[in-house]
């Protein structure tokens, strides 16, 4: 028996038992998907893992965001009320899923860590922001993945409803150590007519394991704009699908990593236009070095009747050294007429043009290469809007780079 | 200050340098000039120490020192300086960064105490104004989407932050406006004195009536085949390079021996 199914022990309701029914059927996924090709899920099979549970301390004053409105934190999965803060008057309502009734997600798909996540997930909430509210500070969800003595596991699930001509801007952070740790975290997004969400996830997770999948839902002349950054993670997957459901929306996907070590991040991402009149743009750039893998899989998919799309696509890559690796597969797949949509992925080395004019205005190699290695990732942080934000992106991003220069 | 002896470069393996010998002393402005194709950016990017290129005999000295020995970096670092007939365009390196960054790494190398950012910063305001440059152009990525002009003044502003010993221009004059070419000018002759020595590769002798060369050459085919004073690019913009071309120079200006 999995350990899916001995956790699965002591829950109720009809998600619960549904995902586990789902589960039992497709299992984790494997090489035999198409969208798993890149990505082993062993690591998170094979282990006996245990729930984690609500800790006495953590250390996340460093982690903390100081411009946060709402913080809400998680160690190991389980939410910490006592570390957490802002939720007396936060303009975001907030419903502890456990009370909530969810639908399962995972309807005739084939993931895995959907139907996990539906079999199991007991923490997190629903935060719903009213019609025409709009919030300037962050939602900050921090998220410490620290292990103990056994190998632990939290399943999160999280809905975030912004209503009409709302605003809101979620951050998360998430965090990891050296101890054996895996999340797996479900966020399902649904923007109005109108609203506008601002989603950043930002990834530092040394051992710790992650499955990040995103849901989201996009109405009429409505925004989602989400943008990643991986900067470290012994196993990181990154799943979004974001659908156009209303005229005049606009999803935008922005995403960095940069790896190093033994890295494994697989983004995978899929943007339906569903219907007419929307744009969608998605650039997502890597700096991949030691052993590190990093994997790009993204799809457009343009449905009959989705005329006057707008999408583009862009994924491009520095590899750093002969034993770093990466994949990736921009899709684009159009039943639509009268489409606008460009794609296209780089992978290579710096360029030595660059390279050559830094030199030769007396900038040692070493440090011509990390200059330019920088420039080559910093319009990914300048792409977030937030400059509060950016700084501690900058500096996240910095350090990882740092690493990766040795 | 600059000794070149049967210099011979190849690039994948075939020659394009095939014996230069050239002696710049302190203080000199000598201009190249010849045909597309003979050499004379290969000349430069070999000065410089572009790895493009495998130098295959002769030597390179710069005050005695072996150039052909140093890294880009080092030569940059010891006052060699090369303005691109194609500046590279360097996106996302905002340009007062760069200048910061290689006016400190040129001084980190030479053992002497880095600038702060207030001084570099100062210093390039004032070369800018002097280049009659806007200010906007600090904050702009390097040379990404500046005009051809607008490329070979901020090489020239370069030129002005770094203040190097010799500075080899290629073809600084090209794609440049008249105020363009007068304010480039300036900028060359502002550093003009007995300490400087410059190398100007151009086309046109209307450039050497702004900056006045000492001594005029001529490449042709990876070799320096005639040499004359300041009256010699008058000359070849009459004659051309045919009869030289041709091992016949006839009447064309020559250095006396
Ligand atoms: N990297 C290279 N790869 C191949 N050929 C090269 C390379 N660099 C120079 N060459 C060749 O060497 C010859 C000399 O080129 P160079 O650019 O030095 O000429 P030039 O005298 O500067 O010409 P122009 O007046 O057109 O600028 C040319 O035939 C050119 O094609
Ligand atoms: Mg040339």
């Amino acid at each position: 028996m999995s350990w899916v199914a001995d956790l699965a022990q002591g829950t109720s309701g009809v998600r619960h038992a549904k995902g586990l029914a789902a589960f039992e059927r497709v299992g984790f996924p494997g090489p035999r998907l198409e969208g798993w090709k890149y990505t082993s899920t062993r690591s998170v099979a094979k282990v006996d893992w245990v729930r984690a549970d609500v800790v006495a301390a953590a250390a996340i004053d460093g982690l903390r965001l100081p411009h946060a409105a709402v913080e809400l934190v998680f160690v190991d999965g389980v939410y910490q009320a006592d570390l957490s803060r802002g939720l007396d008057g936060a303009p975001v309502s907030l419903e502890p899923v456990a009370q909530a009734e969810l639908q399962p997600q995972h309807v005739g798909s084939e993931d895995g860590f959907v139907a996990i996540n539906d079999a199991l997930a007991t923490e997190g909430f629903v935060l719903t922001l009213g019609r025409d509210q709009v919030m300037t500070a962050p939602v900050h969800l921090l998220f410490l993945q620290q292990g103990g003595e056994q190998p632990v596991t939290g399943q999160v699930r999280l809905v975030v409803k912004a209503e009409r001509h709302s605003r809101m801007q979620l951050i998360e952070t998430h965090h990891g150590g050296e101890g054996q740790t895996f999340v797996n975290e479900l966020i399902t997004v649904q923007v109005a007519d109108g609203a506008k969400v601002q989603h950043s996830v930002m990834g530092r997770l040394g051992s710790g394991q992650l499955v990040h999948t995103v849901r989201a839902e996009v109405g009429r002349d409505a925004t989602y704009h989400s943008h990643m950054a991986w900067l470290s993670g012994s196993l990181v997957r990154s799943d979004i699908l974001a659908r156009l459901v209303g005229q005049g929306g606009h999803v935008e996907l922005d995403g960095l990593y940069v790896l190093a070590d033994t890295d494994h991040v697989d983004n995978h991402t899929v943007i339906r236009h569903e219907v007419p009149n929307c744009t969608s743009v998605e650039t997502y750039k890597g700096v991949v070095g030691g052993k590190a893998r990093g994997v790009f899989d993204g799809m457009v998919y343009i449905a009959k009747g989705a005329d006057g799309t707008d999408s583009q696509q862009n994924n491009r890559n520095i590899l750093l050294g002969d034993h770093a690796d990466v994949k990736t597969k921009p899709t684009l797949e159009i039943y639509a007429d009268d489409v606008k949509a460009a794609h296209g992925a780089t992978v290579g080395q710096l360029d030595q043009n660059q390279l050559w004019y830094l030199r030769a205005r007396g900038i040692p190699k070493a440090k011509a290469e990390k200059i330019l290695t920088h420039a080559f990732v910093a319009d990914r942080v300048l792409a977030h809007p937030d400059e509060a934000w950016r700084e501690v992106l900058a500096e996240a991003v910095e350090a990882r780079l740092a690493v990766l220069e040795g | 200050m600059l000794e070149i002896k049967n210099l011979h470069a190849s690039v994948n393996g075939s020659p394009i340098l095939r014996g230069i010998d050239l002696t710049v002393n302190k203080g000199e402005v000598h201009a190249i000039m010849g045909p597309n194709g003979a050499g004379k950016s290969t000349l430069s990017k070999v000065l410089a120490g572009s790895p493009e290129y495998e130098v295959t005999e002769g030597s390179v000295k710069l005050d005695g020192e072996d150039l052909l020995e140093m890294e880009a970096e080092e030569r940059a670092a010891a006052g060699v300086f090369m303005g691109f007939q194609y500046p590279i365009e360097v996106p996302g390196v905002a340009n007062s960064y760069f200048l910061r960054k290689a006016v400190n790494a040129q001084r980190k190398t030479r053992g002497e105490p880095e600038a702060s950012s207030v001084e570099i910063l100062r210093a390039m305001k004032k070369a800018m104004a002097f280049l009659e440059m806007d200010a906007g152009f600090r904050n702009r990525p390097v040379n990404v989407g500046f005009s051809g002009g607008e490329k070979k003044r901020n090489e020239i502003l370069q030129l002005l932050m770094l203040n190097p010993k010799l500075a080899l221009l290629d073809e600084t004059d090209s794609g440049l406006d008249i105020d363009a070419l007068r304010v480039v000018a300036k900028g060359v002759n502002s550093l003009r004195d007995p300490e400087h020595a410059f190398v100007v590769v151009t086309h046109y002798q209307r450039l050497l009536d702004y900056i006045v060369p000492d001594v005029v050459h001529v490449l042709v085919d990876g070799r320096i085949v005639h040499s004359g004073p300041r009256e010699l690019a008058l000359w070849l913009e009459e004659h051309g390079y045919g009869a030289i071309k041709a091992g016949d120079a006839g009447d064309a200006p020559r250095l006396e021996a």
